[in-house]
C-alpha cells in the first residue's frame, strides 16, 4: 500500500510539471490548401495537402494537418473515452505529410519559433516575425465571400502576391507569412510553385490548448535544422542506424534500398526558402 | 445598439497641402488598456481599398503613413474581441486614441465540413505508390523501405525495433502471425496502402484501459475483390539445382485464403514462410514445443546465408484460410506440410582442459537428416466492443529421423536416431467488461508426447556397460508425457494516465519421463541407476500486479512490475523411495527508468530481481545417454538459482554533426544450490552430474560505440567494442575448478556512396576470447572478419553486386577462408518480371573452416560447402 502511495506522489509531482510548460490557447482555425511543385524541373510534380494555422490571442501555430493530428491531438483528449471505432474513422481522415514542422508565432515577443522532431531530435530555430517588407496594391477581390486586397512582397529568395482580408482582424498567415492587417487568406509565389489558398475558416467551439514543451527542443540554427532534415530525407536507413534501430538485409537489399532514398531525394529540389536567411 | 466611445485628446498642427499624412495613435480597450497587435487601416472611404495600415505595438501605439489628395480619410480599427472602429477623419497630421468595446460579434466562418480531429495514437499511411520502386514486386519489398519499418532475415517485421503485434489485411488478421506467407508473396500492386497504426491495441475491449506500446500493419487493397499472388521458377548447376514457388491468394470482404507450394534443393530455408511471429496477449506458462532429449553428433553452422552450406531437398505446402461469420466473428484455419532431406558433412576436433590434464577428440561427421512435420491451427475469435472471446485448438506432429556416422582415428561409430512427436494444446481467452473495469480469465490446457531413441554402434562406456570390454550396441530409449493447465482471471483498471491489473492464478503440469538403456540383443541395464521412472509435478499460485506510467512529457519514462508467486515442485520416481520437494514464495520486481538529461544525452538504468527452478531436463535421477559421448543424470535437489541483473547506459547523438555515442555496462550475479560436475574421459566421453554445493558467478559487460557520417565523402564510419568478463565454478573430472573467460570485440565499418552508379561497403570484425582457471589461462582463440562489397547500377533496370569475405583464426593451421560471390538482377518491363543470376563460391572453396572455444574447451570443426554453383531464377507476379 505504501509503495503504491510512493508512485502516485512521482505521478502527481510529474503531472505537475508537465502542465507548467508551454500551453497555449486557440480560438480560431484556418484550413488552407498547400500546392506546391516538388521538383523545380518538372512541372508534373506538383503535390498538394492540407495545411493548418491555429489563432489565438497574440499567438498562433501552424502545421501541415498530417501533423497536426499525428502530433498532438492525443494530448487533448481523455484516455478513457477512445473507441476503436473512432480510432477506425480518424485512421482513415489522417492525411499523409511532407512537412513535419509547426511554426508557433508570437506576436508579444515578435517571435516565430520552428520546431520540427527529425526521427528521433528534437529541434528548433527562432526569428524575428513578418520579415517580409509588403507593399499594398489597390486591387481586390472576394475569396470565399471575404473582400480581400492585393499586397506584394519578397521572402527568401520568392517573390509573393498575398491576398489578405481586413474583415479578419489577425496578423497571420500560412507558413512564416503575416504582418498584413488581416488574415492572408491566400498566398503564392510568381512562379506559382507554392500556393497556399483558404479552404476553411471557423472559430472553434472548444478551445484547443495545446502542450508542447518547447524546452525539449534543442535551439539549432535554421541552416543546421535544413542540413539534418536533408541528412535525414537522403538517407533515413543511416539515419535509424544511428537511432539504435538495427536493420538486417538480404545480400544487395540495403543498398537498393538506399539508392531508391537518393533518387527521390534528388527531386525534391524545390524547397519554399531558396535563400534561408 | 453598442457603445462605442470615441474621444480626441489633442488635435492638429499644421502641415496641410502635403500629400502625405502621418496619422498616430494609440489604441485602448474600454479599462484603458493598451492594446498591441491591433490592426489600423485607412482608406479613402467606407467602400475602396486601404491605403496604408498600421499595428499597435506593445504600448497599443500605431503610426501610419497616408499618400492621399483626398481631404477626408475613412479609418478603420480592428482587434479580435472587440467591435470594429470606424471614423471619418480629415486628411491632415493628427494623433488620436482609440478605445475599442469588447463585442461578441462572431467573425463569418466558411466551413466545408465539420471535423473535429481526434487521434488514439497515431497511425502513418504510407501509400505504396510513392514508395513502390521498378524492382519491386511484393509487399515487402515495399514495406521495408518505410522508414521506422525494418525486416529481419528470419522475415520478423519491426517497427521502430520493437516486433509488430499484427499483420492485418483488410482489417483481418487471417495469418495470425505468419505474415511472411502474405508479405513475400502479395503483388506490391493490388496494395493501395500501408497502415502503420503505432500505440495499437488490437484487442477492442482492452482498447481505452491497455495502452499499447506496439504497432500493427494494415495492408489496404487497391479492389474489393483481389486476387493475387507470386510464382518464382529457378535452375541452376552443377549438380542440377531447382527452386520453385507458386503462391496464389484470393482476398474478399468477408474470406481470404493464401495457398503456397514450394520445393528446392538450392540451400534456402523454406520453413521460414511459415514461421509463426503471434503473439499471445495473455501469459502462457507451459507450451507444446518439442523436446530433444537425445541428438546425435553435429558440426557448428557457417555463419553467412544458408544457400551456401544447406544441402537440402525441401517441400513446403501450406494453406490459410479465413472466414468472416458475422460482424467481429471470424474462423480461421492454418495448416502446414513440411518434408525435407539435408546433409551435413563436416569434421571436428575438440581439446578439453581439465585442472589435470589436457584431451583430444577428433571426429569427422557424416550426417543424414529426414524432416516431416505437420502444424495446424484452428481460431474461433470474436473481437467486439465489449467482449472478447479467442479460442484457438492447435496440433503439432514431427516424424524426423537422423543417422550420423562417425569416423575417429582408430573407430567408426554408427548413430541412428528417432524422435516422433505429438501435441495438442488449447487456448481460450475471455474479456468482458463490466462498467468501466475488465475482467480477464484464460485457461490453456495441453498434451504432449515425445517417444525418442538413440541407437550407438558401437557400444560406447564399455567401463560403466560392460566391465571394460568392447561391445556391439547401446540404445536409450525416453519416452515422455506432459500434461497441463493455467487457468488465470483477473481484472484491469485505469486510473488517469496508469493502469493497474492484478491477476490471480494457478497452474498445474504434470510430466512423466520413463527410459531406459538397452545393450546387444535387447538386453536391457537393470541396474536402477541407468532407469527413469520420474514423476515431476509443477505447481503455482500467482499473483501479479503490474504499474505502468508513462510520462507524456517524454523525458522521463518509468515503470515497475511487481508479481508474487508461490510455487510448489514435486518429483518422485517409482525406483527411489525418496521424494523431493520444493515449496517457495517468489517475488521478482523490475524497475526501469529512462531520463532524457538534454538535447543531446540520454540515460538509462535498470533492475531486476529473478528465480528460476529447475527443469525436467535437469531433474532425473537416472543416467540418460543423451548424445553417442554423453551420459547425464542430476541425483541431487531441485535447482533453484538466484539471479541479479543491473544494467546503465549513456547515450550522446548530435545530429547536427551527425555524431552518435552510446555506452553501458551490466551486471550479472547468480547464486546456485547445485554445482555441475563433468567427468571427461580418454576418447572424449563426458559423464555429467549435479552436486548439492552452494556456488556463484558473475558476469561483468561492458560496451561503447559511434557512428559518424562525412557529408563531403558521403561516407559513414562506425566503429564498436564490447568487453566481457566471466567468472563461475566447476567441478572438472572431480576437481574444484573456477573457470574464468574474458571475450574482447572490436567491429568498424565504413560504407561509401563513391558515385551514383557505385556504391562500396567494408566491414571488419576482431575478436579474442579467452578462458582459463585461477592459476592461469590455457587458451586464446583470436578470429577474424572482413567483408567487402561493391554494388553498381549500370543502369536503372540493372545492378551487378560482387562481395569478397576473409575468415581466419589464430588456431587452426589452415584457418583462412575466402570466397567470392557475384549476383546480377535485370527486370524486364512488359511482361513485369525479375531475372535474378547469382554466382555463388567463385572460388570453389571446399569447406569453411572454424574455431571457438567455450569455458573448458576448445573446438576447431570444417564444413563442407556447396560447391561453385550458379542459379537463375525469374520472379514474376500472378
Amino acid at each position: 500500500m505504501k509503495l503504491k502511495l510512493f508512485l502516485l506522489v512521482i505521478i502527481f509531482s510529474l503531472k505537475i510539471s508537465a502542465q507548467e510548460k508551454h500551453g497555449e490557447e486557440y480560438n480560431y482555425k484556418a484550413t488552407y490548401q498547400l500546392d506546391y511543385q516538388e521538383d523545380s524541373t518538372d512541372q508534373n510534380s506538383m503535390k498538394s495537402e492540407t495545411v493548418v494555422l491555429y489563432l489565438g490571442e497574440g499567438v498562433s501555430r501552424y502545421s501541415s494537418l498530417g501533423k497536426a493530428v499525428e502530433d498532438s491531438l492525443t494530448a487533448t483528449l481523455d484516455p478513457s473515452n477512445k473507441s476503436m471505432a473512432e480510432f477506425y474513422r480518424i485512421r482513415s481522415l489522417t492525411p499523409d505529410t511532407d512537412f513535419h514542422y509547426k511554426i508557433f508565432k508570437n506576436y508579444n515577443d515578435n517571435e516565430l519559433i520552428l520546431a520540427e522532431k527529425i526521427f528521433k531530435d528534437q529541434l528548433k530555430y527562432k526569428q524575428t516575425l513578418n520579415p517580409i517588407d509588403w507593399e499594398i496594391q489597390s486591387e481586390t477581390k472576394e475569396i470565399l465571400g471575404y473582400k480581400v486586397q492585393k499586397a506584394s512582397g519578397s521572402f527568401a529568395g520568392r517573390n509573393y502576391e498575398a491576398w489578405f482580408a481586413p474583415e479578419l482582424p489577425f496578423l497571420d498567415g500560412p507558413y512564416k507569412f503575416g504582418g498584413l492587417p488581416g488574415l492572408i487568406l491566400e498566398i503564392s509565389d510568381t512562379k506559382n510553385h507554392y500556393r497556399f489558398s483558404i479552404m476553411e475558416f471557423q472559430e472553434l467551439k472548444k478551445i484547443v490548448s495545446k502542450t508542447l514543451n518547447l524546452d525539449d527542443y534543442k535551439e539549432v540554427s535554421q541552416g543546421d535544422l535544413d542540413q539534418v532534415r536533408g541528412d535525414y530525407k537522403r538517407d533515413p536507413l543511416t539515419a535509424m542506424t544511428n537511432g539504435g534501430v538495427t536493420i538486417h538485409w538480404k545480400d544487395g537489399q540495403e543498398e537498393e534500398a538506399r539508392r531508391k532514398f537518393q533518387k527521390r531525394h534528388k527531386k525534391q529540389n524545390n524547397p519554399i526558402e531558396l535563400q534561408p536567411k | 445598439m453598442e457603445k462605442i466611445l470615441f474621444i480626441i485628446l489633442s488635435i492638429f498642427v499644421l502641415f496641410a497641402g502635403y500629400s502625405q499624412t502621418e496619422i498616430t495613435g494609440q489604441v485602448l480597450d474600454d479599462k484603458s488598456k493598451k492594446l498591441s497587435g491591433a490592426t489600423v487601416m485607412i482608406s479613402k472611404d467606407s467602400v475602396s481599398s486601404i491605403l496604408a495600415y498600421g499595428i499597435s505595438d506593445a504600448d497599443g501605439k500605431f503610426k501610419v503613413t497616408v499618400k492621399s489628395e483626398s481631404e477626408s480619410l475613412f479609418l478603420k480599427v480592428s482587434y479580435i474581441g472587440f467591435a470594429t472602429f470606424e471614423k471619418t477623419i480629415l486628411n491632415k497630421a493628427q494623433q488620436l486614441v482609440v478605445e475599442l468595446s469588447p463585442s461578441s460579434e462572431a467573425l463569418k466562418e466558411v466551413i466545408v465540413k465539420s471535423e473535429i480531429l481526434q487521434q488514439r495514437g497515431d497511425t502513418l499511411s504510407f501509400s505504396v505508390a510513392a514508395f513502390k520502386g521498378k524492382n519491386d514486386r511484393v509487399i515487402a519489398d515495399v514495406l521495408k523501405k518505410i522508414p521506422g519499418i525494418e525486416i529481419r532475415p528470419n522475415g520478423g517485421i519491426y517497427y521502430k525495433d520493437e516486433p509488430i503485434q499484427k499483420y492485418y489485411i483488410e482489417g483481418l488478421d487471417m495469418l495470425e502471425g505468419r505474415y511472411n506467407l502474405a508479405n513475400n508473396n502479395l503483388s506490391a500492386d493490388a496494395v493501395s496502402k500501408i497502415e502503420i497504426l503505432e500505440n495499437h491495441q488490437p484487442v477492442k475491449v482492452l482498447d481505452s484501459l491497455e495502452f499499447s506500446e506496439r504497432a500493427s500493419i494494415n495492408i489496404k487493397l487497391k479492389k474489393d475483390i483481389t486476387f493475387s499472388g507470386t510464382a518464382t521458377a529457378g535452375i541452376g548447376a552443377a549438380p542440377l539445382l531447382w527452386q520453385a514457388r507458386v503462391t496464389p491468394m484470393v482476398f474478399t470482404k468477408k474470406r481470404q485464403a493464401i495457398v503456397t507450394y514450394q520445393s528446392n534443393n538450392t540451400g534456402v530455408d523454406a520453413s521460414g514462410e511459415v514461421l509463426n511471429f503471434s503473439q499471445n496477449f495473455y501469459g502462457n506458462n507451459f507450451d507444446i514445443d518439442k523436446e530433444n532429449w537425445v541428438s546425435i553428433q553435429n558440426v557448428s553452422l557457417p555463419p553467412f546465408s544458408s544457400e551456401r552450406w544447406l544441402d537440402n531437398n525441401v517441400h513446403l505446402l501450406s494453406g490459410n484460410i479465413l472466414q468472416r461469420i458475422k460482424k467481429d466473428l471470424d474462423l480461421k484455419l492454418n495448416i502446414s506440410y513440411l518434408n525435407d532431406y539435408q546433409q551435413q558433412d563436416g569434421s571436428t576436433q575438440t581439446r578439453y582442459f581439465t585442472p589435470t590434464d589436457t584431451i583430444d577428440v577428433i571426429e569427422n561427421t557424416n550426417n543424414d537428416i529426414f524432416i516431416s512435420k505437420l502444424e495446424g491451427e484452428l481460431t474461433l475469435e470474436n473481437n467486439a466492443d465489449k467482449n472478447y472471446f479467442k479460442d484457438q485448438l492447435a496440433f503439432n506432429g514431427s516424424w524426423n529421423a537422423k543417422r550420423g556416422l562417425i569416423d575417429r582415428p582408430d573407430t567408426r561409430i554408427m548413430q541412428q536416431m528417432g524422435n516422433p512427436f505429438f501435441g495438442i494444446k488449447n487456448d481460450l481467452g475471455l474479456l468482458r467488461t463490466v462498467g468501466k473495469q475488465l475482467i480477464t480469465f484464460t485457461s490453456n490446457t495441453g498434451f504432449a508426447e515425445n517417444n525418442q531413441d538413440l541407437l550407438v554402434k558401437p557400444g560406447q562406456f564399455e567401463a560403466i556397460f560392460n566391465d571394460g570390454e568392447p561391445y556391439e550396441q547401446l540404445q536409450q530409449l525416453v519416452s515422455t508425457r506432459k500434461i497441463y493447465t493455467d487457468n488465470s482471471a483477473g481484472f484491469t483498471k485505469a486510473l488517469g494516465k496508469f493502469t493497474i491489473a492484478p491477476k490471480f492464478g494457478f497452474s498445474i503440469q504434470n510430466q512423466q519421463l520413463d527410459t531406459d538403456i538397452f545393450l546387444e540383443d535387447g538386453e536391457e541395464v537393470l541396474d536402477a541407476d541407468f532407469k527413469n521412472r520420474t514423476e515431476f509435478v509443477e505447481s503455482s499460485v500467482y499473483f501479479k500486479n503490474s504499474f505502468r506510467f508513462k510520462s507524456k512529457d517524454e523525458t522521463w519514462n518509468l515503470s515497475l512490475s511487481t508479481p508474487l508467486e508461490f510455487k510448489s515442485f514435486r518429483l518422485d520416481d517409482d525406483n527411489f523411495e525418496e521424494t523431493r520437494e520444493l515449496d517457495r514464495l517468489i517475488f521478482e520486481p523490475y524497475f526501469s527508468m529512462n531520463k532524457k538529461l538534454s538535447a543531446y544525452w540520454d540515460a538509462n538504468a535498470s533492475a531486476a530481481l529473478r528465480y528460476d527452478f529447475g527443469e525436467l531436463q535437469q531433474l532425473y535421477y537416472g543416467f540418460l545417454l543423451n548424445g553417442y559421448r554423453n551420459l547425464n543424470r542430476y541425483n541431487a535437489p531441485i535447482s533453484e538459482e538466484t539471479r541479479q541483473i543491473y544494467n546503465a547506459g549513456l547515450g550522446y547523438r548530435n545530429p547536427l554533426k551527425q555524431l552518435f555515442l552510446s555506452a553501458s555496462y551490466s551486471y550479472n550475479y547468480s547464486e546456485n544450490n547445485l554445482l555441475y560436475s563433468s567427468n571427461i574421459g580418454e576418447n572424449g566421453t563426458t559423464i555429467l552430474e549435479a552436486v548439492a554445493l552452494d556456488n556463484n558467478s558473475d558476469n561483468h559487460s561492458f560496451r561503447a560505440g559511434g557512428s559518424k557520417y562525412f557529408r563531403k565523402m558521403k561516407t559513414t564510419l562506425k566503429l564498436n567494442t564490447s568487453y566481457n568478463l566471466s567468472k563461475r565454478q566447476q567441478l572438472l573430472n572431480n576437481t574444484l575448478a573456477e573457470v574464468n573467460t574474458r571475450s574482447l570485440n572490436f567491429r568498424g565499418s565504413l560504407d561509401a556512396e563513391i558515385s551514383s552508379w557505385l556504391i562500396a561497403n567494408y566491414s571488419g570484425n576482431y575478436t579474442t576470447y579467452t578462458s582459463g582457471f585461477e592459476d592461469g589461462d590455457f587458451q586464446t582463440i583470436e578470429t577474424h572478419q572482413h567483408t567487402l562489397d561493391l554494388y553498381f547500377y549500370p543502369k536503372d533496370n540493372q545492378y551487378l553486386s560482387a562481395g569478397g569475405e576473409y575468415y581466419g583464426n589464430s588456431l587452426s593451421e589452415n584457418g583462412t577462408n575466402y570466397f567470392v560471390n557475384l549476383g546480377y538482377q535485370f527486370t524486364f518491363e512488359k511482361p513485369k518480371m525479375d531475372l535474378n543470376i547469382s554466382w555463388r563460391n567463385i572460388l570453389n572453396t571446399d569447406t569453411f573452416i572454424n574455431a571457438y572455444n567455450n569455458e573448458y574447451y576448445y573446438v576447431q570443426s570444417s564444413y563442407r560447402l556447396r560447391p561453385s554453383q550458379v542459379l537463375a531464377t525469374l520472379k514474376f507476379t500472378l
